[in-house]
């Protein structure tokens, strides 16, 4: 066993950053400001996080952790189970929206984010081990146009190497410390673990609603489970981790946090919104996601609120049929429609899409560039088109 | 015997357990572990979501002692007889002083009851195909259950624990990464029975086990242990190091006690060790390497009581007793008992 862990330092390999792999169309709903400050980040930021992946997935970082006792047979197994599922959704992803963003608070601070490379690698290493465990409670076949983990290496195997990799920031945080301190790096554990599980709570209710077989539910529950799923490996999550190593003080860390809340909560209610009608009106490859696999949104709740019984009744007979049908789907999102849902869910998302640049405002311990790039940041979260 | 039995010991605790997480949890208590409600919860979803299924676990697992007596908490006890033993300053049990450290405790019962939860599920390519012997629960329900658990124990210790100052962080830390370690150790695991890969000697199928759940379990039982008794340093490495191999050869010996007897034991026992073939190529599940779990757990029980010594005659009289307790004998005698 090591008693004592030896700090190693993550070394990103510049040469492998990252603008070949991925669309950049998006960043034309990005300001010229902002989409300059990602692009300047994006290459650290990417290399940063594959390095430090490649790094933990290596037999002799085992060694290290586990005081030599490794199996030499697990070295036929590691990459091909341990690391390249999970390698896979990294560079399938391609945006690193959430490292950029701990690279932003870390900079508003005058703190060199390139001297703290684990705190920009976890964050995105978190959402994406979140991201293959929302495939196997959502049985995802696919995940960014790949197939989904579950779907390469089962089911257990899966989960288990997702929360390994999720807990995986508690190991790089004691040993890739970099220039954040002993106290930094405890409240990082602290909030993080914490995250962790409240996440849990939070998609409790999203998986149990559906399970249970009625829909009378009130909106604040749906609002509520919001608050501890979705917005925390999204925004709340990376806005804490870079505000706590950019050394803000506890009552900053707590303002960062209710952005990320508050953003979190917006982009929730829109990318609801978007899964039934997207802003160009088309219904691509897969549509309405959400009613196939009968979740129980914010737009659901305020239907069976809203709409007539019957109308109400045939919604609910959808929604539990699970399935692809477009005629089915179209008339679930008629219903929807027809008695005021969208336009009520649109007024609650505008209402946190308000409370999220009050927020930005209010930050004014904040150089005026960085609080005018968090307000761009939030307009392209809640103004994207799909 | 250094006061009281394990099985005390485990029943003090499942009373701590329930008060720490009652068996209908109320919005107290969610605003204690979680946040105060920013729109409101939906009470009745977290009880049949969470709490309901995490109980059912909770009251249908335990380790069988012999094939009869049921000892749940074994892991939270073995903790609460070394605290006693270490801590207390005379022979009276002073069951608060360590029952004061419940935070601690919850959470290694809830590490393994999380583990426990996803044993009996298969490795399929789908959630139709995964659902094992799982009948109650909708599998997306199970695992959230599950990952909540593990997730609540991390958290509870960096938010409740009993310690304070530099030793509360340090085991905080050390049990999130136990996390990290026992996720890697069961992906390899599971991978590795899928396809059937070989362990070279005994000495790999070893370092396999110390990535399982209870030597990692029985490491952290043992630094509460030291930290609540504070312990100086090296005496703490002995006794984590001698926690791990108690925890290795546990393990073995209910491969050998319970195999296949997965009502008994609360755990699907043939499950990690298809993939365990040594040399030789005969598989463990088959029965014939028998004589491998038990002279690597008979080495492991050796190492353990070697370093329980080393803190002193305290320490090693529990380690003893765990042993006799748990009947983890890993004497031919017990082979033959249970062969016939």
């Amino acid at each position: 066993m090591s008693a004592v862990i030896t700090p190693i330092a993550i070394t990103p390999n510049q040469d492998t950053a990252a603008r070949d792999t991925f669309s950049d169309s998006f960043l034309t709903d990005m300001s010229p400001e902002l989409s300059t400050a990602y692009l300047e980040t994006l290459g650290f930021c990417k290399s940063t996080v594959l390095a430090t992946v490649e790094q933990i997935g290596s037999l002799s970082f085992l060694r290290e952790v586990r005081g030599g006792h490794v199996p030499q047979e697990w070295e036929s197994l590691l990459d091909d189970v341990w690391v390249r599922p999970f390698r896979s959704y990294l560079e399938r992803s391609g945006k690193m929206l959430r490292p950029f963003l701990v690279c932003l608070c870390m900079k508003a601070y005058g703190r060199d984010p390139e001297r703290s490379p684990v705190a920009v690698a976890l964050a995105e290493m978190i959402h994406s081990a979140s991201l293959l465990l929302d495939d196997i409670v959502d049985d995802s076949e696919l995940r960014r146009g790949g197939p989904s983990g579950h779907t390469q290496v089962g089911i257990r195997v899966s989960g288990t190497l997702a929360s390994a990799w999720l807990n995986a920031g508690f190991e790089m945080l004691q040993r890739m410390p970099g220039a954040l301190s002993e106290d930094e790096v405890a409240r990082l554990m602290r909030e993080i673990s914490w995250e962790h599980w409240v996440t849990g709570i939070g998609t409790t209710i999203d998986v149990v609603w559906p399970t249970l077989g009625h829909f009378d539910h009130a909106p604040h529950e749906y609002l509520q489970s919001v608050v501890h799923r979705s917005t925390s490996y999204t925004y709340r999550l990376p806005l804490k981790i870079g505000a706590i190593a950019a050394g803000a003080s506890e009552e900053e860390c707590a303002k960062f946090a209710a952005l990320g809340e508050e953003l979190g909560i917006s982009f929730q209610l829109i990318d609801d919104i978007l899964n039934l009608k997207p802003a160009d009106g088309h219904w691509g490859k897969t549509v309405a996601e959400d009613i196939t696999e009968g979740k129980i949104t914010l737009l659901v709740l305020l239907a069976m609120q809203r709409a007539r019984p019957e109308a109400a009744q045939r919604l609910a007979y959808i929604l539990q049929a699970r399935t692809r049908d477009r005629e089915l789907l179209s008339e679930a999102v008629s219903i929807m429609d027809s008695c005021g849902a969208f336009e009520a869910a649109r007024r609650i998302a505008h209402e946190h899409v308000e409370r999220t640049h009050r927020i930005v405002e209010e930050m004014h311990f904040l150089p005026d560039r960085y609080r005018r790039l968090l307000a761009d940041f939030v307009n392209y979260v809640v103004n994207r088109s799909r | 015997m250094h006061g009281q039995s394990l099985t005390t010991w485990a029943a003090r605790f499942g009373q701590r357990f329930e008060q720490r997480i009652p068996r209908r949890i109320d919005e107290a208590w969610l605003t204690r572990f979680v946040d105060a409600p920013r729109f409101g919860w939906d009470m009745a979803g977290l009880q049949v979501g969470f709490i309901d299924p995490l109980y059912r676990f909770v009251d249908a697992h335990g380790t069988t002692v012999g094939g009869q007596a049921c000892l749940r908490h074994v892991r939270p006890a073995f903790a609460c007889k070394l605290i006693d033993a270490l801590s207390s300053r005379d022979e009276a049990v002073d069951a608060e002083a360590v029952l004061r450290f419940d935070a601690e405790l919850t959470a290694l019962e809830l590490h393994a009851l999380s583990s426990m939860m996803l044993d009996h599920l298969d490795n399929g390519r789908n959630l139709a195909t995964s659902q094992g012997a799982e009948r109650q629960l909708a599998l997306p329900v199970l695992i959230t259950v599950a990952y909540s658990a593990r997730q609540l124990a991390a958290s509870m210790l960096w938010r409740e624990s009993a310690l304070v100052g530099k030793r509360a962080r340090a085991l905080a830390q050390r049990f999130s990464r136990l996390l990290f370690l026992q996720g890697i150790g069961h992906t390899l695991d599971l991978a590795g029975g899928e396809r059937i890969l070989e362990h070279g000697d005994e000495q790999a199928l070893e370092d396999h086990l110390r990535w399982y759940l209870s030597p990692l379990d029985f490491e952290i039982a043992c630094e509460l242990a030291a930290a609540a008794a504070d312990l100086p340093a090296d005496a703490a490495q002995a006794l984590i190091g001698a926690g791990a191999d108690l925890g290795i050869a546990w393990q073995c010996a209910r491969r050998v006690q319970f195999r296949g007897d997965s009502q008994a034991s609360g755990q699907r026992l043939d499950q990690p060790v298809r993939w365990s073939r040594l040399a030789g190529g005969t598989s463990l599940c088959e029965g014939a390497p028998r004589e491998a779990w038990l002279s690597i757990g008979a080495r492991a029980k050796e190492r353990a009581l070697a370093g329980a010594r080393k803190v002193g005659p305290r320490a090693e009289e529990v380690f003893e007793e765990f042993f006799t307790e748990t009947r983890t004998d890993l004497s031919a005698r017990i082979d033959m008992e249970v062969s016939a």
